[in-house]
């Protein structure tokens, strides 16, 4: 397959493009997000934000972020000058 | 009208609708396996989209979801934070596994395995391992339905009525449709569900409390600000440690995209880009998780002391006077999350049993014909066994099927190994399967060994990661022409 895509690290030899390294990186961080130690940090019940308990509304922050993070990975994957994603290759 | 027919007017109508809908593509489906299995690989966005979505939000979900919220406060969060990881490995998974079946004809996911590491063994076992996890699985589905029905009618159906009118709607649809029965029944279910959830979950709170805001407020002022301080409290009422909710939200992850039966749904997928856009919508499904939670702590204050804590959004409507209709209403979207999860528990139970397991242990090749046959006779088969279990034995099924979970995750390494990992080898695929799902029940009958309050499922991840790849070092590679075929596809 041809590499037309600048950038990118490389992991056991295979390519990982760029989009994708950035991708990786927010879900490292959205993993945290609902686990200990970074979900501690947001697990009061106060305060209030927009009625939400401060341990509830990082949950749904947290699944907006992933959603929003899946939405870039699927648009910048199905790019129009690159009809075949590069096959996935973490 | 009295409230108990128009109860039974609308749940009789959504019935129907639902065995409509799944009915009607049984018209079109081509009469093969791969047409019953796989529905012909011809799946569209939408249909994947609530296929993918309805399976994960069972009667579990919608009984069990606001159950948790009221007894155990922030323990909840739980249903959502494994999701929101544990769906992305699907979107690099399925599109291998889509691209792998179309050229080789796959349609489950033991097949795969199987074939990349060239064992009969590891099909069979998988295979077993499916229908035992499975079983459990859709009795606990057609519990919920029988039980809803029970309790809304005030006793008049008695359960195991309710749940045999609903599932033989499901056996049928299922029988005749197969797959596509499936996404078609619920993409009309899902669509039901969510408007549901997210009537109930608003209307609730604003109509007890004034608000969302107002609700949680009332909480903490009642003395219950534990519960909402994450990660809630456990099933004895104590503070959960992080160990404990951290563990099991990773296991759940970890396992979530490799349940045998939400992984299949890749090769129904009619081509890898749709595929993967079902996979990205997949969280604007789980944010109907929200509301569902809301229901419960809106209850935490108003009716203490309700049990068992699962009955708790029945016994709210109950005591509501809400208007016949939405009684009705909401009993057709508990019956549509159950059904929904079932049917499709139910069809890949039995294709998994039959292609995996009976099709490798007989002497002869199956002819397709023969081999639809058979599947269509263990979903009969599956489904009386379940339904037995629903109504006659009295085990604990909940434990079970979160005790599931663990051994489900183990099937993650090989898959990862299958497409990442070249040196991976057919005897460090088989003992790491069987070594992590025997160290998980290990330590699930024996709580006591543990030497950290950790899931069962991490110790049983750990050996099976050190096997996986202490045991295909340590044996000859497998043959190159047949591990690239898996590794760059």
């Amino acid at each position: 397959m041809p590499e037309h895509t600048p950038g990118g690290i490389r992991i056991f030899g295979r390519r990982i493009p760029p989009n994708r390294v950035a991708f990786f990186i927010v879900v490292a961080f959205i993993q945290l997000g609902v686990i200990w130690p970074l979900y501690a940090v947001f697990s009061s019940a106060e305060p209030l934000i927009l009625g939400f308990p401060l341990s509830f509304a990082w949950l749904i922050f947290i699944l907006l972020l992933a959603f929003a993070s899946m939405v870039f990975l699927y648009i910048t994957d199905y790019r129009p000058d690159e009809t075949t994603p590069e096959s996935p290759k973490p | 009208m009295e409230t108990g027919s128009v109860i039974l007017l609308v749940v009789g109508m959504y019935l129907f609708i639902s065995l409509l809908t799944g009915l009607i593509p049984a018209l079109r489906i081509s009469s093969s396996v791969t047409g019953y299995v796989a529905a012909d690989r011809s799946m569209n966005v939408l249909i994947l989209y609530f296929v993918i979505g309805a399976s994960i939000f069972s009667s579990f979900a919608f009984l069990g979801g606001p159950g948790w919220a009221y007894s155990r406060g922030s323990a909840a969060f739980y249903i959502i934070a494994y999701g929101v990881t544990g769906i992305i490995p699907l979107y690099f998974f399925g599109p291998r596994a889509w691209r792998l079946g179309k050229k080789f004809g796959y349609i489950t996911q033991a097949e795969l395995l199987a074939d990349r590491f060239d064992s009969k063994t590891m099909s069979v076992l998988l295979s077993v391992l499916s229908v035992v996890v499975f079983i459990p699985y859709l009795t606990l589905q057609m519990k919920g339905a029988g039980y809803v029905l029970n309790v809304i009618s005030e006793g008049m159906i008695p359960e195991w009525a309710g749940a045999g009118i609903t599932y033989l709607v499901v056996l049928v649809y299922v029988y005749f449709s197969g797959v596509l029965g499936v996404g078609w029944s619920n993409a009309f279910q899902g669509m039901f569900m969510m408007v549901l959830a997210w009537f109930l979950g608003l209307y609730l709170p604003n109509a007890l409390y004034g608000g969302i805001g107002p609700m949680f407020q009332a909480i903490m002022d009642a003395g219950h600000t534990a519960m909402l301080q994450a990660p809630g409290l456990t099933a004895g009422g104590t503070p959960w440690d992080w160990w404990g909710f951290s563990s099991a939200v990773v296991v759940s992850a970890i396992g979530f995209s490799v349940w045998p039966h939400f992984f299949m749904r890749s090769f129904a997928a009619k081509s890898e880009k749709s595929l993967r856009l079902s996979i990205v919508l997949y969280p604007t499904f789980q944010i109907f998780l929200i509301p569902i939670l809301l229901i419960g702590f809106a209850a935490i204050v108003l009716y203490p002391g309700v049990e068992p804590a699962d009955s708790i959004l029945p016994f709210m409507l109950m005591q509501l006077e809400l208007p016949a209709i939405v009684i009705g209403l909401f009993c057709a979207g508990t019956l549509a999350a159950s059904m929904s999860s079932g049917d499709a528990i139910l069809h890949s139970a039995a294709s998994v049993g039959v292609r995996d397991g009976i099709a490798k242990v007989v002497r002869n090749p199956l002819k397709d014909t023969t081999e639809r046959m058979l599947i269509r006779l263990l979903v009969l088969v599956i489904g009386l066994i379940a339904y037995y279990f629903a109504v006659v034995a009295d085990i604990s099924l909940v434990a079970l099927l979160l005790a599931s979970y663990g051994g489900v995750a183990q099937i993650f390494p090989v898959v990862f190994a299958m497409f990442y990992w070249k040196r991976a080898t057919k005897a460090g695929a088989l003992s790491g399967l069987i070594g992590g799902i025997a160290v998980n029940v290990l330590f699930l009958s024996y709580p006591a060994l543990k030497i950290l309050p950790l899931h069962e499922g991490v110790y049983g991840l750990a050996v099976n990661v050190l096997l996986l790849v202490g045991v295909s070092l340590l044996t000859r590679p497998d043959e190159p022409e047949r591990v690239v075929r898996f590794t760059s596809s």
